[in-house]
């Protein structure tokens, strides 16, 4: 007769098994986690740092009244890793509803560091200056800084650096996409903006190059309450900040002046430094500080001999080759009894005339695009020079 | 699988069954008795005060201090002294220091939001000097600012170059203790606003910090709240290193440690500001007690920051989210 087998054993060992394993999980996992306050995906009791399911007295249950203030309960400067707050200037508007979850995320998943809800480029987080990143990479920043986000008050900064297929090589400078890729340093959004709040008008930070509260320069930025940017001279102070000798930033020497014109500025006290600056011709302050461009510089000089006939062209500058990138400044100076008797008038084909100042010279802008004749005309004389751009 | 079954019985068959049986009901029990007292060391810190260790004499719930009245409520009050009879709370989100009597009933309040002198912008640390006189620390105006007893203004020292947040203090024996979050040291005044000592710099290694809130003085030690390592450490009067706790016994971790203070049993308290408590231990990070939990009933906490302790042994717990300060005895 069959021996009746006794599956008890078996069925209780399973059991065991079982119940020992789900202890354990309990025990190691879940019952030693820390308070982390965010993820609730590795603790569940962090929702509560936030929401309150019985005394919330806030939107969706939080324990303060807003979304700022339930931030602000921790993110308020007390530990290093949080952001202090404070400033005239401020990122949040009450006026179109945004708070810190327009940037932050505050539930995981957590794809972009710290916490945002778009990609920005780590170079700025990780403090690295030599980072190369494309347009993509300020996603963050230049989804609302730019035509059609639909937030009226945030300037476009987006189209300085997609102005032609080929994106534009911002000298300040977001790298766009397929650019050129400039010699030097780069710098990003948040090495001269301070994304939540700043004493300085347009949330510039008070000392260049600083990430968190560590100084790394001592560089000052210029300060002057946003209306006032107008005036040439707070723009031209405003760049001179770091435009000026000796000063280095993120340990770069910043570009000075060049040799020879170090005071340029001074003897031009009618130009922005934008209208030279920045490639739309006259003052765009905001594309000359964020995609500034360093022309090159073609002297013409004309020679007037007493009899006020032009005797000759002459031409000064390394202005070969040229892209249809370059921008070109053509000084044109006259000379000899000039200043005395008549001006000289400049034609550029293609181009509108230019008349000399008082100071015998006409500033005339040059954008590459095919061969553009300079034509000097005084007294009754005419000479002509060609520029072209490859 | 039943033939499966049926297969291990046959191998089974060659054993004593019984005996077996017993053995295995005997380790489920003994195996679901261990993970129990596993549990109840780990389990979720929303519970109130225990005990650990016999013959310690724990504190017991006494009231909670509001705002001045029903209207007008503290908000999130980072830091609490007390100076003769009276109880000086750091009203922070109201940028003002409320004063109550012995009992908790309230007195005066002074300062208010602005960068002036008097004013504040973010008052946390509090403390008394050896003439009465009210000290608060204002994190964002950086300063540290001098009150009379009834909250006149009288001066305020400390510069950039003293200060980079200036959040905790704490005053001994002619001296001022400044915890600075923003230049990760603490800073050491005379009572006229003199500097005459500093130690730490920005880390991670011993004697280095990381935005320390807190700090307190024994007469041995000077104990510092290191927030932003999760740990406390402790110093000789000059400022030399001598050790640090970085969790107690019984599995409890410092995160977000703030407020500290130690009695004059050797007994340290230390606000664990993201579990909602307050810890006591001693010097050898031997949990005592752990008093609190999350919660808005009498004795808990929700964000929990500053501490003291007076000389009466009462000890006084800002409890930032409830809006309140909850004392003990």
């Amino acid at each position: 007769m069959r021996k009746q087998t006794d599956k008890s054993p078996f069925i209780s060992l399973t059991a065991m098994i079982f119940v020992l394993t789900l202890l354990f999980f309990y025990v190691t996992v879940y019952a030693s986690i820390p308070a982390i306050p965010h993820d609730f995906n590795k603790n569940q009791d962090s929702c509560r740092n936030c929401h309150s399911p019985h005394r919330g007295t806030g939107i969706r249950l939080m324990t303060e009244s807003t979304v700022e203030e339930t931030c602000l309960v921790c993110h308020d400067g007390t530990r290093a890793s949080m952001v202090k707050y404070q400033g005239e200037s401020v990122h949040y508007f009450a006026d179109e509803n945004l708070s810190c979850n327009t940037c932050h995320l505050v539930h995981p998943p957590y794809n972009y560091r710290p916490l945002l809800q778009e990609q920005y480029t780590l170079e700025t987080v990780d403090n690295d200056v030599y980072g190369e990143y494309p347009l993509g990479g300020y996603t963050q920043c230049l989804d609302c800084h730019s035509t059609g986000s639909g937030y009226e008050n945030a300037a476009d900064i987006n189209t300085f650096y997609t102005g032609t297929a080929e994106g534009v090589d911002g000298g300040h400078f977001l790298k766009s996409s397929g650019g050129l890729k400039p010699s030097g340093w780069k710098l990003s959004c948040s090495h001269c903006h301070s994304p939540h709040a700043s004493e300085n008008a347009a949330l510039i930070k008070e000392y260049l190059g600083v990430m968190d509260d560590e100084i790394i320069n001592n560089a000052v930025f210029y300060t002057r309450p946003v209306e006032d940017i107008n005036y040439k001279y707070e723009q031209r102070q405003f760049c001179l900040t770091c435009h000026s000798y000796g000063i280095t930033i993120l340990g770069v020497s910043v570009q000075n002046l060049p040799a020879g014109v170090e005071n340029h500025y001074e003897t031009e006290p009618s130009r922005y430094c934008s209208d030279c600056h920045s490639r739309t011709p006259g003052n765009n302050f905001l594309e000359g500080i964020h995609a500034p461009c360093v022309p090159k510089l073609l002297l013409v000089s004309t020679y007037v001999n007493d009899d006020a006939e032009i005797e000759a062209f002459a031409f000064t500058g390394d202005v070969t080759p040229l892209s249809e990138r370059d921008v070109v400044f053509a000084v044109v100076y006259g000379s000899g009894t000039l200043y005395r008797d008549s001006s000289l008038s400049i034609q550029l084909t293609p181009g509108e005339p230019v008349q000399t100042g008082v100071d015998g010279k006409a500033l005339v802008w040059l954008q590459g695009s095919e061969t553009v004749t300079v034509e000097a005309v005084c007294e009754g004389l005419t000479k002509s020079i060609s520029i072209t751009f490859d | 699988m039943s033939e499966f079954a049926g297969r291990l019985g046959r191998t089974f068959s060659d054993f004593d069954r019984e005996k077996l049986r017993r053995a295995q009901i005997g380790l489920t029990i003994a195996l679901v008795i261990l993970f129990l007292i596993l549990y109840l060391m780990n389990r979720d810190p929303l519970r109130l005060t225990q005990q650990f260790l016999p013959g310690t004499s724990m504190p017991q719930f006494l009231y909670s201090i509001y705002g001045p009245n029903a209207d007008e409520m503290m908000a999130k009050p980072m830091a609490v002294t007390v100076s003769g009879n009276r109880v000086y709370v750091a009203d922070t989100g109201n940028s003002r220091v409320q004063v109550y009597d012995y009992n908790g009933n309230h007195l005066l309040s002074f300062g208010s939001n602005g960068r002036s002198p008097g004013q504040f912008r973010f008052p946390y640390g509090v403390a008394t000097d050896s003439d009465g006189r009210i000290l608060v620390a204002d994190m964002y105006n950086n300063n540290v600012s001098v009150f009379t007893p009834n909250g006149d203004f009288l001066h305020y020292f400390g510069t950039s170059l003293d200060f980079g947040s200036p959040a905790g203090l704490f005053a001994d024996d002619g001296r001022i203790y400044v915890a600075d979050v923003g230049l990760h040291k603490i800073s050491v005044f005379d009572e006229s606003g003199e500097k005459i000592l500093e130690f730490g710099s920005e880390g991670t290694e011993p004697g280095q910090f990381r935005s320390p809130n807190a700090v307190t003085v024994s007469r041995q030690y000077v104990i510092v709240s290191d927030t932003g390592n999760d740990r406390i450490q402790f110093f000789n009067k000059l400022g030399t290193y001598i050790g640090h706790i970085s969790g107690v016994s019984k599995n409890k971790q410092f995160i977000n440690p703030r407020g500290l203070a130690m009695d004059p049993q050797g007994v340290i308290y230390l606000v664990n500001n993201l579990t909602h408590e307050l810890l006591a231990m001693n010097e050898q990070g031997e949990l005592q007690y752990v008093v609190g939990g999350m919660g808005q009933g009498p004795g808990q906490f929700y964000l929990p920051n500053g501490l003291f302790i007076d000389n009466q042994g009462r000890i006084y717990v800002t409890d930032t989210s409830n809006r309140r300060v909850n004392v003990y005895r």
